[in-house]
Parts: C-alpha cells; structure tokens; sequence
C-alpha cells in the first residue's frame, strides 16, 4: 500500500478504535492513540526527501496526495508536537470524562492537519481543512457549558475563512477547469488583476482566520484557553500554523507571488505582501500589549501566540530569501516554545487547579522541572541569545533591514522588547515570590507529563547551537517552493549585512557562567537559606498568614499608559457590527412576519402584479 | 588567536567593571558638590564592593536568588565580548567579529533577565514592584533606542558594529553629525537606559527601598555591583562605537565614555522622579518624534 494513504489510515483508524476500545480500559484508549500516531509519525518520518504521490479520481475530479519538503516541514511540526502532547494527555487527562471522545478528536485533527500538507489539489485541501476545524471545534467545546461561547465563535469565524476559501476555490474552478495545485500555478499569470487581487484577499481570509491575525483573531484567545491544555499546545502549535502553511502555498505554490510583479512595489516588496507584513506587524504589537495584561495564564499565551504568529506573517509576506527563511523557522520554533509554555502552564493547572496568575506565586520549589522549562521557554520566546529563538529574531530583523523597511522594523522590535513583559510576569507570578499556603503541598507533576516538556526543551538548547540543521531544512522548503536559499554555514548565520556566530555565543555564555559559577561556590562558604517570610520590610514585621506576593494588576503603570491601544477592541467593533444587522433584520421581520395569511396576502398581491404586466412579459 | 587578545578578553571585564564603579563614585561626587556637600571619595564604590567581596558569609531566598547575580554577570560579560572596545592599531575587538548589533541588543537583556528572576525569587514584593516597574521604562525607552539604532544600520548598511566604526572614519563622518537625530533619540534612550534620575523609578530608594536588589547582601550584592558597573561601561563603550567612532587608545576611550556618562549624570542632578507611566510615555513623544525625523532623512 502506498506510503501516503496508509498512514492517512493508520490515524483515522486509531481515532475510531481509541473511541470503541475507550469504552472498556484508559489505558487502552490513551494507548491506542498514541501508538497509532508514533507509527504514523515514524512512516513519515522516512518521506523525508522522497517525492512520492499518489493519485486517484473521485466523482470525476482528480485528487492528488503528495509530500515535498515544504510539507514534510510542516508535517514533522504536526508530527512531532501531536506525540508529545498525546503522551502528555495520557497523564493529565487521567480521570478525567470523555476521554476516548478527547483521544478520537485528537486523531482525526492530527488525520485532518496531515491530509492538509499532503494534499496536492484544492478539493482535498479544502475537505481536510473542514475535518480539522471539525475536529478541533469538539476539542474546544469539550468542556461543554462554559465553553459555549468560546466554541460558538470559533466555529463563526472559521466558518468566515471556510467560505473565503470556498468561494476562492470555485472561482479557480470555474476559470481553469480543474482543482490542482500544478494547474493552478500555471494558470495563475492568466488571471486578470482583478481577479488576482479577489483571489489573493479570498484566500488571505481563509488562512488568516486559521493563523488568528489581527482583525480576525478574535476566536483564538477564548478558544485556546478554554480548549483542554494538552490540545491547547497542538493548537496554537500546529493547527495555527496550517493558515501559515496555506499562506506558503498561496504565495509560493499558487503563484499569488507573481502579483508582485505586476503591481506596485514599495522596497521591493509587492504592495499586497506590503500590506500584509503591516498586518502582521501589528498583530504583533497589539496581541502584545493585550497579553501583558491578562491575568490568565493560557490567555496571556493564547495573545502570546497570536503575536508571534503576527511576526511569522511579516516573514512571509516579505517574500524575500530570508524573509521566508525567518518565516519558517519561527514557525517551527514557535511549535516548539508555545508547545513546552502551554504544557507547562497545563502542567501547574493540573496540579494547582488554577490558571489565575494572581491565585498562584512561589511554585518553584514545588514544581522545579516546569520551572525549569518555562524558563527556557521565556528565554526562546524572548529571542535571548543563547537559546533557538534568536535565531529566528535575527532572521526577521536582517529580513527588515535589507529591505530597508524601516518602520516595520521598528514595530517588530517594539514588539519583542514588550513581550519581556508579558514572559516575566507568566515566571514570576506563577513560580517566583511568596507561596500562598494552600500550595504549600503542591507536588511536581508525573514524568509521563514532564518528558514530554523536557523534550522539548531540550530541542530549544539544541538548536541553539546548531540552527543550521533546522536551516537546512527549510533550504530544501525554499528550493521548492522557488526561492533561493538562504547561504549556510555550520557555525555562522550571516548574509551580506552582518553575521553571528550561534556557537561563539553559546561557548562563551557556557563559559563564562560556569568559571563565575566554580569561583563563586567555592571560595565562600554555604549561603545560609532563609526563608521566602523572612525579608527586608522596613522594620513593620507582617505576619505568618499574610502572603506579600505581588501579582495583581502586575502591570498597571504599563496598563494605564497604554490604555489608548487597550480600550478599542475588535470584538467590541464585531459586537455592534451584529447589534446593527439585528437592527436590519428586525425591519426584515415586518416582511416575514410567520402569520400564513400575510403570506397568501403576498402571494395575491404578486400574482395581481404578475397580470398587471404580463403584457410587457411576453 | 593570539596571546595577546586573550589576555584582552580576560582583563576586560576586570577593567571594565573598574572603570564603571569610578565613574559612579566620581558620580556621587559631582552630585554631593552640586548640594553643597563634601562627597565621598571618588574609589568609594571600589571600596564598596571590595568589601563586600570579603565579606565570609551570605543569605540566601532560593535556587533562583543564589544564581542570578552570577548568570547576571554572564549576560554583561558575553556583552562585552561583543563590543569592540578599541579600534585602530591596538584594536581590542574581543569577539566583535563574531556577532552583530542585533546580538548585542538582544544579549544586553540576558543579564537583566537573570536579575529580575532573583529579585523575583527574593521574596520581597518591592523587588518585583521594581521589576515591573522596570520592564515597563525599558519597554519605553527601548523604541528610542531602536529607532536610533535601525537608522544607523539602514544607513550604513551594515549590522555589525565594526563596520559602523569603519564608516566615521574621520571627526565629520561620526554618526553624531551624520545622523543627528538619531543620536539625539539614542541619547534620550540613554537617559532611560542608565536609569539616574528622573528614570529611577526601578530603584527608587525612597519608594520600593532600591526595588530589585533590595535583598541581596554580601558576595551576591558585591557580585551585582561588580555587573552594575561593567554594564554601564558596556553601554557606554557601545555608544562611543556608535556615534563617536570609537577610540584608539585607552585615554581616548576614557574620555569620550566619561563625556557620554555625564549626560545623565547632569540631566538627574536637576530633575525630580517620574511617575512609572510617565517613565514610559515620556520616550514616546519628542524623543520618538526626533528618531522619526532621522528616519524620513534616512528614506529621502
């Protein structure tokens, strides 16, 4: 059996026999699923550099399945994650209801995000694209009642891409008479510039709505917070980036590129790409600035997400080598940080039972391992040198500046400088400061739950040191998909406008810390530990009971200054966009008023008018 | 790799840290003179800290708290291998060749990182209200700061801070005349940066009891005077690389560095505090405005 299919089978046929088994044992059930996708991942695993498809025609229409290295990318990112998480479930979702209901929409959104990268037709793209927020709408409701509402508008706004996407799909249908993806870029130039223009906007709408880009995010922040936190890390890691991968695609594989040059070009970026570098930009900033007063730990990472996913589309949109090198690799890297925050911050939930940050405080001592890796988490999130996230950084501001893009640049930097705010106040009010005493006996999580974190920290150290192993891998991406290579060295990253050294700086930092570290521990003797109670307070000696930890409104001079970009929100301006077409349809309701007589009435009356004229009808 | 340059690289921080610590204690003298009192003397920080060094015992709050000064000093000294520190003939450049000035601007943070997460775990909430407090001025001035600095880089095409110093290869050619405005942002972005007064609101003795490092004592706080130190003088270093073309000898660099460290100096003797908003929005007015400016020379 073909490669392709057969792990397409693998995966849905785990998630249906998670479901039947699941009934009978948990073990079982969480078994199953996980097996099911470490196969699967292992078979894909081996595609790697292969070109293999597989064709077939379905109601006349053909449909093509195929991996490049483009989707082989974005495949070991859903791969990778979807394992990790899945492991990590079998803990924390221990006891919990509905489990085998969790672990048959995990397969089919891991099934559905699969079929997504391999499909090499529009038809098939589009029904994966359907299955998957299918699927992942089940995992967002899965807390029934008080997900309602997130669920509700998560489904609405999709629905808003879905149909973008569709529409787009038959116009390309209607104009080329077929749904592949090779046809589609070969076409494309033929298209009128109107036509290209609708078809780029159509299809934007349907990607970003995925990748929550500002205006159209508005599902994301309560649909990742309320989802359960193992799906919640696949979430914003992988299906997120299933609208980034689209947005490849329409740029690089459909052609949308193409528009570039024929319209006008503003630093040698093409107006639409412009454009939507600014969207993404400030998505960036804006998603920011609202995360760093949340008070919700997975709310704080949901904003997180939707600004990086904003730098993300500021790569892409470049168009340039090392724009889409900066873009991919802050997608993968992404995965992995956003993967190891929202485990960790599941993992204090778990044990904790509370995602308010200012419930929490002083957990370090309890839960050293999360610590430890939301610490490498903030240090890669905030792009700090030794760790992965650097890299990415590096890669978009070089991407700005050889443009000469400078306002750009100037919103990416701000924006990276304000997510200090939000990373540290996610370490320091959860782990750091006085412990409430109801936490007191909080224990470290299971290692089935902390290796999966740790993994993934480890990932982030290692590339670190060696990102070009990641860059080679979206080198072969960028060939594909027709874009020239960014230059690699195994030890430097650099282009023709400065370089780094990863190793250099990763030696150095090791070095320097452990020659402090040795002197320091050596020539002095033990610290004497006090505890967390016994400080400097001014002689005013507070008592046993009274907890100084400070984590409410951590962030309210930076609040008040920056009210004027926080008080306007988006869903507020959709808010009273629906007040207003409730208004409209209110006036529709004098039409259709539900009494059968007023209808026969409107029947008479157009009959009448139909006599009345039938003269001029014929 | 020489012997000599790796003498360099390991005398460097040692001389950097020296040189920061005086220019403090020469600091504390000048504003003493301006209120009319006598000052300590000029080494008192050195003395300080020397102190501090020997002293035989320590406390401590936690893992966090016992390691923060050190990563602390790890962040300024990779810093400081970053920039180059002399140029010309006796060119110190340490590693500069090996990073650029998006490097230097992200492993700056490093050490601050480190220092807020030992304030954090000190337990003491006028540590993490000074953290806070922090963060939010950084997030101020850093938009100066960036301006100045995307300028300088758009301008001279380049990233790295070598080939910034190569371009001022003559006194007209420095970037402070070649690029006014932006060294006039940068400069505000320095007052912020060096956090004298009216940007004090992190330590504010008087408010939070010095914020962050309020709890730490002996070799930890003597470890982070030592980093306060050299971290000022990494950043002036930095400065003079940028907008003063570097120097060539030690009596040069001295010179301009101390020229650079006496602009706030002046600026925070004659100014009262911030409010903490105020701290942050202040940069986003005519210190912005100025840098904006620079950027619309920069694109005609």
């Amino acid at each position: 059996m073909e490669t392709i299919p057969f792990i397409l089978s693998i995966l849905f046929g785990a998630a249906v026999l998670a479901y039947l088994v699941g009934k009978f044992n948990y073990i079982l059930k969480v078994g199953v699923s996980i097996v099911g996708l470490i196969w699967a991942g292992w078979l894909f695993l081996g595609l790697q550099g292969t070109l293999s498809s597989f064709t077939f025609k379905m109601l006349g229409f053909d449909i093509i399945w195929r991996i490049n290295p483009l989707s082989w990318l974005f495949g070991m990112i859903i791969f990778g994650l979807a394992i990790l998480t899945a492991i990590f479930s079998g803990s924390y979702m221990k006891g919990k209801e509905r489990v085998d209901f969790y672990c048959f929409a995990m397969c089919i959104t891991v099934a559905s995000m699969f079929g997504i990268v391999v499909s090499g037709d529009l038809l098939s793209f589009f029904f994966f694209w359907e299955i998957m927020t299918w699927s992942s709408f089940l995992m967002v409701i899965y807390y029934r009642y008080e997900a309602q509402a997130a669920g509700l508008r998560y489904f609405v706004m999709s629905m808003i891409g879905a149909y973008a996407m569709l529409t787009a799909l038959l116009i390309v249908y209607a104009q080329l008479g077929s749904f592949l993806f090779d046809v589609l870029s070969a076409g494309w130039s033929g298209f009128s510039l109107t036509l290209q223009i609708w078809l780029f906007v159509l299809f934007v709408i349907g990607f970003a709505v995925k990748a929550a880009m500002m205006p159209l995010h508005t599902w994301a922040p309560d649909a990742y917070t309320i989802s359960p936190a193992p799906f919640t890390a696949l979430f914003s890691g992988a299906l997120s980036k299933m609208g980034i991968y689209g947005l490849a695609l329409l740029f690089f594989v459909f052609g949308a590129g193409k528009l570039a040059s024929s319209v006008i070009t503003i630093q040698g970026v093409s107006l639409p790409g412009y454009i939507l570098a600014w969207f993404g930009a400030i998505t960036a900033l804006l998603a920011t600035f609202k995360a760093i007063v949340q008070d919700d730990a997975k709310k704080l990472l949901a904003y997180s997400s939707i600004g990086q996913l904003g730098y993300i589309i500021l790569g892409f949109s470049l168009s340039s080598s090392m724009g889409v090198t900066a873009g991919l690799y802050q997608a993968v890297n992404h995965s992995i940080f956003k993967g190891m925050l929202f485990l960790a911050v599941g993992a204090v939930f778990y044990r904790t039972g509370t995602r308010k940050l200012s419930e929490m405080g002083g957990l370090i001592t309890r839960m050293p391992y999360t610590f430890f890796v939301v610490l490498l988490g903030i240090i890669t999130v905030a792009g700090m040198p030794p760790l992965s996230g650097f890299t990415g950084k590096w890669l978009i501001y070089e991407a700005l500046i050889e443009k000469h893009l400078i306002f750009l640049a100037v919103v990416a930097f701000g924006a990276s400088t304000a997510a200090f705010l939000y990373l540290y106040r996610i370490i320091f009010t959860i782990f750091l400061g006085q412990r409430p005493k109801r936490f007191d006996e909080v224990k470290e999580v299971p290692w089935m739950m902390r290796a999966p974190m740790l993994i993934l920290a480890l990932l982030t150290v290692y590339l670190g040191f060696y990102p070009y192993q990641l860059l080679d891998l979206i080198n072969q991406a960028q060939v594909y998909m027709g874009i020239a290579p960014f230059d690699l060295s195994h030890s430097m990253l650099f282009n023709s406008y400065g370089n780094v050294s990863t190793i250099t700086v990763m030696n150095i930092v090791a070095v320097v810390f452990f020659i402090v570290f040795i002197l320091f521990n050596t020539l002095y003797k033990r610290s004497r530990k006090v505890g967390l109670k016994d400080i400097h307070t001014s002689g005013e000696v507070p008592g046993e009971e009274i907890n100084l930890h400070y984590a409410v409104d951590f962030y309210q001079p930076f609040a008040r200054g920056v009210s004027i970009f926080l008080k306007r929100s988006v869903s507020k301006i959709y808010a009273s966009l629906a007040d207003n077409l409730e208004g409209l349809f209110d006036v529709m309701r004098y039409v259709y008023t539900g009494n059968g007589q007023t209808y026969a009435l409107f029947v008479v009356i157009a009959l009448a008018f139909l006599f009345l004229v039938k003269d001029f009808l014929v | 790799m020489d012997i000599l340059s790796i003498i360099w690289i390991i005398v460097m921080p040692f001389i950097g840290s020296l040189v920061g610590l005086t220019y403090m204690g020469i600091g504390r003298k000048i504003i003493a003179r301006v209120q009319h009192r006598y000052g300590p003397p000029i080494f008192q920080n050195v003395v300080d800290v020397i102190k501090l060094y020997s002293k035989r015992s320590a406390i401590t709050h936690g893992v966090m708290f016992h390691l923060a000064p050190n990563i602390a000093i790890t962040g300024t000294i990779s810093t400081l291998m970053f920039v180059p520190v002399l140029v010309g003939e006796n060119a110190i450049s340490l590693f500069s060749f090996q990073g650029d000035l998006i490097l230097i601007l992200y492993i700056m943070v490093f050490g601050c990182l480190a220092m807020a997460l030992g304030a954090g775990q000190s337990g003491n909430p006028n540590s993490a209200i000074g953290v806070s407090r922090g963060l939010t001025q950084m997030f101020g001035y850093e938009i100066p700061f960036v301006i100045a600095l995307v300028t300088l880089m758009v301008q001279n095409e380049t990233t790295s801070v070598q080939n910034i110093i190569a371009a001022q290869d003559s006194f007209m050619h420095w970037n402070i005349f070649q690029s006014p405005f932006a060294f006039v942002a940068a400069m505000f972005a320095f007052l912020g940066m060096m956090g004298n007064k009216p940007f004090d609101v992190p330590f504010a003795p008087a408010e939070i009891a010095s914020g962050p490092p309020s709890e730490f004592g002996g070799k930890y706080l003597a470890l982070m005077q030592t980093n306060r130190g050299m971290f000022a003088f990494v950043k002036l270093v930095l400065y003079v690389d940028l907008f003063l073309g570097g120097a060539t000898n030690f009596a040069i660099l001295l010179v301009k560095t101390f020229a650079f460290y006496l602009i706030p100096l002046f600026v925070g003797i004659v100014n009262p505090r911030f409010r903490t908003e105020q701290a942050m929005t202040f940069f986003w007015k005519w210190p912005t405005a100025i840098g904006l400016a620079g950027f619309l020379l920069v694109l005609l």
